[in-house]
């Protein structure tokens, strides 16, 4: 989803570590080396890489001005999938089961017959399918050191954070409340003491749940 | 402990926020101030989602009435996701927010007058980290709460208080 819908969602994280100061002269061959690659040619499943913010059919980052801004870096990670319908794939292994037990004149399949057929018939029909493409925007704020991503899905998070750490060789951190907080705390004393923080009790019930959590 | 399991083994933080955040809104009608945003309103907009761990079978559900909320909470529910709208001056903001990860869903932001590409996005950054400070800037209000325990006590009363609201 992109940041300049007129509805979006986001995913928060800090970046751990400091970056060099000229990211564009560090980092825009980085980030060309983890530039999307298509697999519409090819039979691959899935293709994940960065684009333009701009333009998702570009991973060229020429100029690289237009992706290392003022003080922002902006991307965008595509992820191109193939995906067989389940019942498409069925049909399909039905079929060519039929076929190799008319071939064979045998009416069971062994295991091992039937894994190197499901295999093939799904190679064969990946090449026929075409990828659908996915695009997530990415804003990495410098001077605040923390950065957006435009998805609140836990597969693509994974996918980014890898990629991310692959390409910059920094970390990202999820601005997950407990993480926010310890932020807010001026010293180690306050952190020790966010740490020992438990569950409220607002209401009876909730007191007797006896989940094993501790209150207050 | 790895990050995920962090995250799991301290959600409630992220809940007793929400739940604090709904009634807070209710009891100062609407009306908020934090130090660096200055004044603003935060209503509930419509929709909670919350779950009770409790049952054998975890329930997850909407919620669209605050008496509903209350009454949810009183029977042990948790606060998984609530909608609010925020309107600061001429400007407003209408978003879910999410206790397990503080990610925002659903983010209507106002409405952005630039027509060049760039400040078209430097405006959009713009109004999202206004959104996003106004909710750092409420956090930050419930740690110092939750960090001083006499502070907190009162914040616990308040809140039974207002779970028994009619």
């Amino acid at each position: 989803m992109g940041f300049l819908s007129s509805s979006t969602a986001f995913t928060r994280f800090f970046l751990i570590g400091d970056p060099p100061v000229n990211l564009q002269e560090h980092f825009t061959e980085a980030v060309r080396a983890n530039a999307f690659w298509d697999i519409e040619k090819t039979d691959a499943e899935r293709g994940l890489g960065w684009v333009e913010f701009d333009d998702f059919t570009s991973d060229a980052f020429d100029p690289p001005e237009r992706t290392f801004l003022a003080d922002l870096v902006v991307l965008t990670l595509r992820i191109d999938k193939r995906s067989i319908p389940a019942t498409v794939r069925r049909l399909y292994v039905k079929r060519e089961e039929d076929a190799y037990r008319r071939k064979t004149g045998r009416k069971h399949l062994s295991k091992t017959e039937r894994e190197e057929i499901g295999d093939k018939v799904e190679k064969d029909l990946l090449a026929k399918i075409l990828p659908t493409p996915s695009l997530y925007d990415v804003i990495w704020n410098v001077p605040n050191a923390t950065v957006l991503l435009g998805t609140t899905s836990q597969a693509v998070i994974s996918d980014f954070m890898e990629l991310f750490h692959k390409t910059f060789g920094l970390d990202l951190r999820l601005t997950h409340p407990f993480a926010l907080g310890e932020t807010f705390c001026n010293d180690e004393q306050e952190i020790a003491t966010w740490a020992e923080v438990e569950p409220a009790v607002f209401s009876a019930i909730s007191a007797g749940e006896g989940e094993g959590e501790s209150h207050e | 402990m790895s990050e995920l399991s962090l995250i799991e083994h301290k959600s409630y933080i992220g809940q007793d926020f929400l739940t604090w955040l709904l009634a807070m809104s209710e009891i100062r009608g609407g009306e908020m101030h934090v130090p660096k945003c200055g004044k603003f309103d935060l209503i509930f907009d419509q929709k909670v989602i919350m779950t009770s761990a409790a049952e054998k079978v975890a329930w997850t559900g909407e919620i669209t009435s605050i008496d509903q909320i209350r009454a949810a909470i009183r029977t042990g529910k948790k606060v998984l996701e609530a909608q609010f709208r925020l309107t600061a001056g001429p400007k407003e903001w209408r978003f879910n927010l999410n206790t397990r990860t503080f990610q925002f869903k659903g983010v209507k932001t106002p409405k952005i007058l630039a027509r060049e590409d760039t400040e078209i996005l430097y405006d959009k950054l713009d109004v999202l980290d206004e959104l996003i400070g106004f909710i750092d800037e409420l956090f930050s209000e419930f740690v110092r709460r939750r960090l001083d325990r006499q502070s907190w006590e009162a914040e616990v009363d308040a809140i039974r208080n207002w779970l028994n609201w009619t």
